[in-house]
């Protein structure tokens, strides 16, 4: 299209531009009609397609109600894509004590291969630890590989990747910063997993940083929980790990060193679920929400992020006069992200209206990410309770149907318990203007939380 | 003429280029090489295949195999005897005294009490009478199409369900080639009536082809399927091990291409290919080069003179020669359309299913199909090949180098610019 210019008329414009940029550009061009239909056109379409492609799509789940919650469960698990396998053993790993050294035992174990992944890699001695631990087994021979999220480890320290790589570890930067990539930006691995040799696996919350190490006892030591698992899930968990390695490096694992056949070493019954962002309704928030809609005695929620939409509150208010007791546990004034705590903060007086049981555990960071149900079916993992988990990250968290497990998961619930503080509807109605200010607003942002 | 500030003519472009930028960065295809180290033991690879590709190898199966329209006479008879549900996706439903048939079963048990769900591509059903829409709808089918024309959609619109499978009662499963069409009736006698192959699966295994129904089911309706008379506690039904692919597109690895690829890298001594659609890239080809030096006996069947889509043919004629001329056979079934997507390995593994090996079928559509680790059944689909190759005429590097002259050649490279849609 030519575009025939001309000098603007001189009726004394205001302000003449100073530059020759501006004064370039304060010119008019002569365009046809039919010009300026088509350029206006062409924005809105692109516009329309754009934000059809991204808009979230929006999913309303209706769970029907069952009898029992046990007979949700093959639904459950098959609907959000992986079967219920048994034979399975599992050991409950908490907080930094409980996690790091029967890691380290098992890197020193491997003969083979070790696959980790992990969205928090940040500074501090552990750091150090684990990537010598890790770069001790690539030099002997065993096949290393890491997947790390690009955002979270952005903060890490770039001679430990280097290290690690010259030792012959396989590091794998998830969703860097590319031009071809920019509409990925926004989806992270938030997934925390570990698998041995294809025979041992760890799901967990913990990242790699010195706030990870320690007992939860202050607010430098946060709380966190993840499962050890030995069993035929092991291979579902190495599937998990799979995906975002072959779509980031394009090498496909193959063989019995990855996927070997596990013979039984327990009686819990597993399933793994792990969403991807794409298309339809995530997996976590299938998950979720039928876990939530068939619970028939109790529910206990523990989860740093916590920031339910509408459906997800309508869904508990339908639990509590189901009869489900209902009790949540979330972050006090100790948290990382003020803004998700806030955003949280805005659905709390209903929910406690309604009758759930609100809990802020107080003396450090609850990190951990835990559904625990009927006192039969426990879920570990990375899944936050928010818009970022459900529809946007990369998570991967595991279904535990085991009574044994379960009582273990929450006798600690119990325990944490005794360190929060319980919020009760007339005080919580009293909060002050301000606060209820900050609430509204960052809830605002809750799809982006 | 209008005049217009060059401030906004400016901002206007670049509005335009950033929502370009955003949209291309969002449809492109994402280009994905995947590297399959060999393997030296097929069996050993089968676990790797299920556990790339999202799915666990389930024990305790049968199967049995449906060929050409046999296929809708096991189909209405699973429906008369489903006793709580009847679920059925499918890509196409065009005409023909089959989709009056069908729908009238599905609208019969549907007044009787069952639960009755349908779900047709929007796209591929296009073509749906609307008595027969109608008289579903009427008798309390619930009938759904997927990713239908929504102006909040648009950006979806290219991404169809191509799958094709059935489930009764949660406890017996189809998946097949077939679409609804009196094309898919007979028995692939002559152009009119298709040669395809479906396999009817009982055990374990239809819990996962319940959960890949139920995908696109609650992506459109928010209906969740919860309970036993969906997802049952099943017995086992047989000594067949099976695992099930479900294409999952947008953004990573396709399982289905992954699931091809692999097979190809990790096949021994034999790899026995049918497909109406093969558009073989450039790492299929060398896949397929690298497993005829392994000393794979390497034979693909395709469609000759009789498609539905010349296009992808020639699109597909791409790398024939390279392929034969290193060892490949390929073979043109002549009598009609084969529509058939099978892949039989070593004699122990097999795969039916609605995936076509091209772009369309890995990276943009949404597919089914099963992995069935049997030797019995592996021999039954290799039968049914050998039996079709007898209606085929044998590509010859020479004749074909012959014939493929400048004009075909540049016919074929045109068609496979556009490969990444097809």
């Amino acid at each position: 299209m030519s575009v025939p210019l001309r000098k603007e008329k001189t009726e004394k414009p205001l302000k003449p531009p100073k530059t020759r940029l501006g004064r370039w550009l304060a010119q008019t061009a002569e365009i046809p009609y039919g010009g300026v239909i088509f350029l206006v056109f062409l924005v809105v379409f692109l516009f329309v397609m754009v934000w059809s492609v991204l808009h979230e799509r929006e999913s309303h789940v209706r769970v029907p109600d069952v009898g029992r919650f046990e007979e949700a469960l093959p639904s459950i698990a098959n609907l959000t894509g992986s079967p219920i396998l048994g034979g399975n053993s599992v050991q409950v790993l908490q907080n930094g004590d409980g996690f790091f050294p029967p890691l380290f035992e098992d890197i020193a174990r491997a003969r083979q291969n070790i696959n980790f992944e992990t969205y928090v890699w940040w500074k501090g001695e552990i750091c150090k630890q684990v990537a010598e631990a890790l770069a001790g087994k690539a030099r002997q021979g065993v096949e290393v590989r890491i997947t790390l999220d690009a955002t979270g480890s952005h903060r890490g320290d770039d001679d430990l990747f280097d290290m690690m790589k010259e030792a012959g570890v396989k590091i794998s930067l998830y969703h860097p910063f590319r031009l071809g990539d920019l509409a990925l930006l926004n989806n992270r691995t938030h997934r925390k997993i570990a698998i041995f040799d294809g025979k041992v696996a760890y799901v967990f919350g913990h990242g790699i940083a010195q706030e990870w190490t320690g007992n939860g006892q202050d607010a430098k030591h946060w709380r966190d929980t993840g499962v050890r698992l030995e069993g035929p899930i092991v291979n579902s968990v190495q599937a998990v790990f799979a995906q975002n390695w072959v779509d980031q490096t394009s090498e496909v694992l193959v063989g019995e060193k990855f996927f070997p056949r596990l013979a039984e070493k327990g009686s819990v019954r597993a399933h793994m679920t792990a969403s991807s962002p794409r298309g339809g309704v995530s997996e976590m928030e299938l998950l979720d929400k039928m876990a939530i809609a068939t619970a028939q005695k109790e529910l206990i929620i523990q989860n740093p992020y916590f920031i339910p939409d509408e459906e997800l509150v309508d869904l508990i208010d339908n639990a509590v006069k189901r009869g489900v007791r209902v009790r949540l546990m979330i972050p006090g004034q100790i948290t990382d992200s003020s803004i998700v705590r806030h955003a949280g903060h805005k659905q709390f007086q209903t929910l406690l209206e309604k009758g759930v049981e609100i809990y802020e555990f107080e003396p450090t960071l609850s990190h951990q990410k835990i559904m625990i149900i009927d006192d039969l079916w426990s879920f570990v993992g990375s899944t936050n309770f928010d818009d970022r988990s459900l529809d946007t990250n990369s998570e991967a968290s595991v279904g535990l149907i085991d009574r044994e497990v379960t009582g273990e998961l929450k006798a600690a619930f119990e325990a944490d318990l005794k360190r929060c503080k319980r919020l009760d509807a007339r005080t919580w109605s009293q909060r002050s203007l301000w606060h209820k200010f900050e609430d509204s607003a960052s809830y605002l942002l809750n799809e982006q939380l | 003429m209008i005049e217009i500030s060059l401030w906004l003519l400016i901002s206007m472009i670049a509005t335009i280029l950033l929502l370009g930028t955003m949209l291309w960065n969002n449809l492109r295809e994402r280009e994905f090489h995947v590297r399959v180290p060999d393997i030296d033991c097929f069996e050993q690879a089968l676990p790797s295949i299920a556990g790339m590709t999202k799915a666990i190898i389930l024990d305790g199966n049968r199967a049995e195999i449906v060929q050409n329209g046999e296929f809708f006479t096991a189909l209405l008879a699973s429906i008369a005897e489903a006793k709580e549900t009847i679920h059925f996706e499918t890509y196409v439903w065009w005409t023909g005294d089959i989709c009056a048939e069908l729908a009238e079963a599905f609208a019969k048990r549907a007044r009787e009490g069952v639960e009755v769900r349908v779900m047709v591509d929007a796209m591929g059903g296009m073509k749906m009478k609307r008595q027969l829409r109608e008289l579903m709808e009427k008798a309390g089918v619930k009938l759904v199409r997927y990713h239908p024309l929504r102006v909040r959609d648009i950006g979806q619109l290219n991404k169809r369900s191509h799958r094709k499978i059935a489930v009764f009662d949660g406890t017996t499963a189809y998946i097949c080639g077939h679409g609804v069409s009196s094309k898919w009736t007979g028995n692939g006698e002559d152009e009119n009536h298709w040669r395809d192959t479906g396999v009817r699966l009982h055990g374990p295994v239809v819990n996962a082809v319940q959960s890949v129904f139920s995908q696109h089911w609650i992506e459109e309706t928010g209906e969740v399927l919860v309970g036993e008379k969906y997802f049952p506690a099943i017995e086992l039904q047989g000594e067949v091990k099976m695992h099930v692919l479900a294409g999952a597109p947008l953004g990573g690895v396709s399982d289905l291409e992954l699931m091809f690829k692999m097979s190809i890298a990790a096949a021994q001594k034999e790899l026995l290919i049918q497909n109406p659609y093969f558009i073989a890239d450039e790492e299929t080809t060398a896949l397929l080069k690298r497993a005829v030096t392994r000393g794979v006996d390497v034979k693909i069947m395709v469609p000759g003179k009789v498609t539905d889509s010349p296009i992808v043919n020639h699109a597909g004629h791409r790398h024939f020669s390279e392929m034969l001329n290193a060892g490949v056979k390929i073979f043109c079934f002549e009598r009609t359309l084969i529509h058939q997507k099978i892949l039989i390995i070593d004699g122990v593994w097999s795969h039916v299913g609605s995936t076509n090996l091209d772009s369309r079928s890995f990276d943009i559509n949404e597919e089914a199909g099963v992995g069935i680790i049997d030797e019995g059944i592996a021999a039954e689909l290799k039968a049914a090949f050998e039996d079709d190759l007898k209606a085929c005429e044998e590509m010859k590097a020479e004749s074909w180098d012959r014939k493929y002259d400048l004009w075909h050649r540049a016919i074929d490279r045109a068609c496979y610019l556009l490969s990444g849609q097809l």
